[in-house]
């Protein structure tokens, strides 16, 4: 599983119907101080998560698992938002 | 982050340009139905909400604009949001209102 920023919406009308009703975040991978650290690809939102929250991305079969979609294209699904991340005895980062 | 959110007429600075007038709504049974579905839609895509509208009976509706697809994608997840917490009464898109229509409804930016 992923840290992950989410950067904002990607809209699309023509797509496979197992992506129809999904909402799809642009999303950032991030480290545990919650920077942005790599290039964005897209994740369907499974939690309700809105723009510049860090979020748990979950990829590959493990993400088709957690969708309602079995027989689907969906390998990036956000299975939760991160309250706060600590490591060395501090915390990194905390949600405002 | 900008916030596109307005449930009265005095959202006048939200101008929005003109193919940004396919219009959506969403019609829940309860205000938290309602409120769960504005949060979901906001975040979904970049649409404007324009109004919360209550016609009694526990009826609340509430009206987005935006470009067609943006708001195709937010009712179809203010929907699938809202389902989880109360009713769902009716969900509808107007990709292209015929000007009459803005006419009638009072709070929708043309």
């Amino acid at each position: 599983m992923l840290i992950a920023r989410v950067m904002g919406t990607a809209v699309s009308s023509t797509k496979h119907k197992a992506l129809l009703a999904t909402k799809l975040l642009i999303v950032c991978p991030a480290n545990a101080d919650g920077d942005v650290c790599g290039d964005p690809f897209l994740a369907v939102d499974l939690v309700g998560s809105g723009e510049d929250e860090l979020v748990i991305v979950s990829q590959g079969s493990s993400a088709r698992v957690a969708t309602d979609y079995k027989n689907s294209p969906v390998d990036a699904a956000i299975v939760g938002i991160l309250d706060s991340l600590q490591y060395d005895e501090k915390t990194r980062f905390r949600k405002e | 982050m900008v916030k596109k959110s307005q449930t009265k007429e005095k959202s006048q600075s939200a101008e929005l340009d003109p193919e940004m007038r396919a219009l959506g709504m969403i019609e829940t049974r309860g205000l938290v139905a309602c409120i769960e579905a504005a949060d979901a839609m906001a975040k979904a895509a970049n649409i404007a909400l324009t109004e919360r509208r209550a016609i009694g009976g526990g009826y609340m509706t509430i009206m987005v604009r935006g470009h067609v697809g943006a708001v195709r994608t937010a009712l179809e997840a203010g929907a699938k949001a809202a389902k989880l917490v109360g009713e769902v009464e009716a969900i509808k898109i107007l990709p292209a209102p015929n000007s009459l229509v803005e006419d009638i409804l009072p709070g929708i930016i043309a």
